[in-house]
């Protein structure tokens, strides 16, 4: 018995020291950013190959997540406004919810489950196949080489698509008003200028900024501590999405809570 | 003569298991030597360890009488701009093309020469590897041996003082791994730079190689010319100096 829970305090004590050891490495390798960024000293061609790749990954899926959420969000709301014929708060509801909360966060998670993903891979079989060593080697820092531009193109990239995601989850909205509730589209897109959702839509871009970050700094760190072969890439690849997505949720409370 | 390269005591463990023990290594300068060992005795991380890019756990590494500094950045690119390594899994950037890969080394130089001198010298470099139309391929669309040429002709095309190539012929047919070993005995003969390379082809080695280093599991086990080796007390040293598949 008391084994058995000796053993349960070792896991849990084991689990604790990693998450120490990653929340400080990530706190080093955030530290090198910025001091490989001001003043600025960092690869540009690299930096512009990583928004065009970024850009491209992520557009396609972000459209369809966004479409999708504005339309449930607003199918989710159409119960309470059908019953009580509150129509014109529908785009309120959907708008409210949608730019500050829900939009910032399945655009995060859908952008960390393709393009962190693919980072993290990415930079491990660098590891691997021994490409940062000769970057070393080369005199080339793997931080202002590899990273920098990775934490600028997804920080940026996740800033404009979380623009385009806005747009199109309001168009999901207006579309689900229209085919589904039957209420007159027109009807949503005036209740949306109405609300007044400015301060919402800046805080849902501040969290993109902030969601840019985390994943950029999160997917670069677990792919360039890849330790052993493939797998050790397929683990890496894993251990990034999970963090990312806790850094997201972790993030989104500090910037709601700062934010209120 | 003052060595180049001076390992002592080195030691590295990898997740508990020790893949260095209490190794030693000198190179003299000038000359090209031969690493060979059966294999997971250490080779590739010896060599990794002499281009400062394995920290031991313990010992100390010397490279041109300047002892290695890890926490010291500015020190340790200075030795880095001294060292240029092909590595045995090639380590070719998968984001360039056969040019910009052999390039880089003289593109990303502080004051790198001037665009024409680039080419000519990559042009050159690609010609004394047998690749000479390849220069705007990508990578995937070459073979695995035409690789490692590219990834020799990076190894090789700043001149470094200390050239490190792990495997350089490893995959190559028998007539281009010729060509290549006479290829690695012409650059050290006109830069009169050091040179060390890991291999199993002891045979070709021998018609390059001045000096042998044998690994056996993390320890270096002989150092000298291949006529005493092969003649050496210990069955091991004699084994893998003799010819090998
Ligand atoms: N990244 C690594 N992680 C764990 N073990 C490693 C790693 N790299 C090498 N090793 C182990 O170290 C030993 C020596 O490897 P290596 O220097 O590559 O041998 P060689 O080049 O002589 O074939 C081997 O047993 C290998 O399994
Ligand atoms: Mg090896």
């Amino acid at each position: 018995m008391t084994r058995v829970l000796l053993d349960v305090l070792g896991t849990f004590g084991q689990v604790i020291l990693q998450a120490c050891r990653v929340v400080g490495g990530l706190t080093v390798l955030q530290t090198r950013i910025l001091l490989a960024m001001f003043p600025p000293d960092f690869d540009y061609d690299e930096t512009v190959r990583q928004f065009f790749k970024v850009g491209v990954k992520s557009v396609a899926v972000v459209v369809a997540t966004a479409l999708l959420t504005g339309a449930i969000m607003v199918i989710q709301s159409g119960n309470s406004v059908q019953e009580t014929g509150a129509t014109g708060l529908v785009g309120w509801a959907t708008g409210t919810a949608v730019l500050s909360e829900v939009g910032p966060i399945l655009i995060g998670l859908m952008f960390s489950g393709r393009v962190g993903a693919n980072n993290t891979a990415e930079l491990g079989a660098m590891v691997v196949t021994d490409q940062v060593n000769a970057l070393r080697v080369l005199g080339m820092d793997p931080v202002r080489y590899l990273v920098v531009p990775r934490f600028l193109s997804m920080i940026v990239m996740l800033v404009l698509l979380t623009c385009i995601g806005d747009l199109f989850a309001l168009t999901g909205g207006a579309i689900a008003c229209q085919a589904i509730l039957g209420i007159d589209q027109r009807v949503f897109w005036q209740s949306v200028l109405d609300s007044h959702l400015l301060d919402e839509m800046t805080m849902g871009l501040v969290k993109a900024f902030v969601f840019g970050g985390a994943i950029s700094v999160v997917s670069c760190y677990f792919g360039l501590n890849v330790k052993g072969g493939a797998e050790g890439v397929g683990r890496a690849v894993n251990d990034s999405v999970v963090t990312a997505a806790i850094s997201i949720f972790v993030a989104n409370f500090l910037v709601t809570t700062i934010w209120i | 003569m003052e060595p180049v390269v001076e390992i002592a005591g080195v030691s590295k463990l990898f997740s508990g298991t020790p893949v260095l023990q209490d190794c030693d290594l000198r190179l003299e300068p000038g000359r090209v030597h031969g690493l060979v060992g059966p294999g997971g005795s250490g080779k590739t991380l010896i060599l990794k360890t002499l281009s400062t890019l394995l920290r031991p756990d313990s010992g100390s590494v010397i490279l041109f009488g300047t002892t290695v500094d890890y926490g010291d950045r500015d020190g340790l690119r200075a030795l880095r701009d001294r060292i240029g390594v092909q590595f045995q899994n090639l380590a070719l950037f998968d984001f360039l093309n056969v040019f910009d890969n052999v390039a880089f080394p003289l593109v990303m130089t502080p004051d790198p020469p001037p665009t024409d001198e680039i080419d000519q010298r990559v042009h050159e470099a690609l010609v004394e590897v047998g690749l000479p139309e390849t220069a705007h391929l990508r990578l995937p669309e070459l073979s695995g041996g035409m690789q490692r040429r590219v990834a020799l002709a990076r190894a090789a095309i700043s001149g470094a003082d200390l050239m490190v190539f792990d495997d350089p012929t490893g995959g190559l047919d028998p007539v281009f791994s010729s060509r290549i070993f006479v290829l690695i005995g012409e650059l050290q003969e006109r830069t009169g730079s050091t040179v060390v390379l890991a291999s199993h082809d002891v045979d070709r080695m021998t018609r390059i190689c001045g000096r042998f280093h044998v690994m056996d599991q993390g320890r270096r086990i002989y150092s000298g010319n291949i006529e005493d080796g092969r003649e050496s007390e210990d069955r091991r040293i004699r084994t893998f100096l003799t010819v090998e598949a």
